[in-house]
């Protein structure tokens, strides 16, 4: 059977295609890829709009005449329209044959084009895996000289008490600057093994994860003065625990951090693919998929950082406030959602909160056949 | 009796001297034995007589590592109950998870700030040469005459 569906009158075939007959009466079409459902599609309009018949032809006046049964004059020359309604003009060999032509060259292409992203995707992969390992060997072997360092500074300072202020200062300095080196690199290091690491997907209840990060990340804060509201059960969800935790613990911190000074109200919760009166404005990709979301009412984050704000030791406030930190938290979370097949997303007014949003494809158990 | 001796495999000038420094604000009085490279520590460890109190061990070190070393004495009879701890720069889950299957009997990564650096030391030297109890040496000996328990 040749891949082509032709027809003259689409809603002979597809009654629903009534209701576009005018437009679409006549459909060629070929299929590209099965797996993606991709055709090229032709449509033709409904000929009751350009040609009127003279007369029916589905009544041919077959009377016989003086000489015979042959065809006589049409006697009849009231306009016939009814029966070439939802018809198109007929598709011709040689159309058909153009669109079967035309769609081999179109596979051939996307056959050539496949393979050649399939090479540029081993590629891809190999750099990054090279990529994230340089990463490592990279940051592992800057913490020697950097030990060795802070080791020097320190002896300085041991060994001589009699340092006036100054110099004294430069020291420590010296050291501070180190252990602050360490932490970058620490940071690096973990998100290059983010990259790296496979993920574990098991069945996890995701009300438990959020428990642990927040006993993670609550005691942290020495003042303890904030709350954590669940509204309803999160769904549980096939994913890696370890991992899914880090997302919830970070995007915590964060918004235990900037709710500061006030006590924090976090609250934690998701949304069913199928509650689209409540979903956020969210990516395209989103669509289908459960949108989990940690909010806060803190300082909130300017429309123009909203990108920034995910990239690596990218900071938006000064080195100490804020509790600190290298700035890796988000970008580690974007990995984490990313390896997850999923994004992750902020809708944040300055001065009154933010609410990170993202999803986890990966992990949400296909749905039943 | 003496106290015998410690081996260290390390590369890095600064972090042996931090070792040297350790041993010395610890009190401890074994003497410091100190290779530079994996296939160097593994013929130390061939050719004492007495076998060290303590083996410490970088792991990333050029010509034979750490981890070859470790695997070494790990197989070898004589050897085996001769405590290895690793100190190393490195925390990645997969060095841990080589070096605990090959035997190492701890694991520790050597912090940058200096004071935290010796004082890892100084609990390590405390651990393993006062606080655990290990086999004497003549009884490892005698033990290994037996064949080995499988």
């Amino acid at each position: 059977m040749r891949p082509v569906f032709v027809t003259d009158s689409l809603a002979r075939d597809y009654p629903a295609g009534a209701d576009f007959a005018a437009a679409a009466s006549g459909v060629l079409a070929v299929p590209l890829s099965r797996a993606r459902h991709d055709m090229i599609v032709w449509f033709r309009p409904e000929t009751i709009h350009t040609v009127n018949w003279g007369g029916n032809p589905h009544e041919k006046p077959l009377v016989t005449g003086p000489n015979g049964p042959r065809l006589t004059p049409r006697r009849s020359f009231e306009l016939f329209s009814e029966s070439v309604q939802r018809r198109s003009l007929p598709w011709l060999n040689v159309e058909v044959d153009s669109a079967l032509r035309l769609r081999m060259l179109v596979v051939e292409l996307v056959v050539t084009r496949s393979q050649r992203l399939a090479e540029l995707n081993v590629d891809l992969t190999r750099s990054n895996e090279e990529l994230d390992a340089f990463a490592y060997v990279a940051s592992h072997d800057l913490k020697e000289p950097l030990r060795g360092i802070h080791r020097y500074a320190h002896q300085i300072l041991e060994s001589a008490p009699a340092l006036d202020d100054e110099n004294r200062k430069r020291v420590e300095g010296l050291m501070r600057l180190t252990v602050r080196m360490d932490s970058l690199l620490d940071s690096l290091l973990h998100f290059s093994r983010v990259g790296r690491t496979t993920l574990e997907l098991d069945a996890v209840d995701l009300n438990e994860v959020v428990e642990e990060a927040l006993e993670m990340v609550g005691a942290r804060r020495s003042d303890g003065t904030f709350t954590v509201h669940v509204p309803r059960p999160l769904p549980g969800l096939h994913c890696d625990r370890v991992r899914v935790r880090e997302i919830f613990s970070n995007l915590l911190s964060n918004a235990l951090k900037y709710s500061a000074p006030a006590p924090a109200r976090i609250e934690v919760g998701y949304l069913a693919p199928e509650e689209t009166s409540s979903r956020p404005v969210a990516p395209a990709e989103s669509a289908g998929h459960t949108i989990f979301f940690v909010r806060d009412h803190g300082i909130g984050i300017e429309l123009r950082h909203h990108e920034q704000i995910f990239r690596m030791f990218k900071r938006l406030h000064g080195r100490d406030d804020y509790g600190g930190g290298v700035g890796a938290g988000l970008t580690i979370v974007q990995k984490l959602v990313q390896r997850h097949g999923g994004q992750v997303w902020v809708d944040s007014t300055p001065g009154a909160g933010s609410t990170f949003y993202f999803t986890l494809p990966r992990g949400e158990t296909p749905a039943p056949p | 009796m003496i106290p015998g001796t410690i081996l260290v495999l390390e590369d890095c000038e600064e972090d042996y001297e931090t070792v040297c420094d350790a041993a010395r604000r610890a009190g401890v009085t074994h003497k410091l034995r100190r290779a530079t490279t994996g296939d160097e520590c593994m013929e130390i460890l061939r050719q004492s007589d007495s076998l060290p109190a303590l083996v410490l061990l970088d792991l990333n070190t050029a010509r034979g590592d750490g981890r070859d070393a470790l695997r070494f004495a790990k197989s070898d009879a004589r050897l085996r109950s001769v405590p290895f701890v690793v100190l190393t720069t490195s925390a990645n889950p997969r060095d841990l998870g080589f070096c605990y299957d090959g035997g190492a009997n701890a694991y520790h990564v050597k912090p940058v700030r200096h004071d935290e650096h010796l004082r890892v030391l100084g609990e390590i030297f405390h651990y393993w040469l006062r606080a655990v109890a290990l086999p004497e040496k003549h009884e490892v000996l005698t033990r290994n005459l037996n064949p080995p328990l499988r």
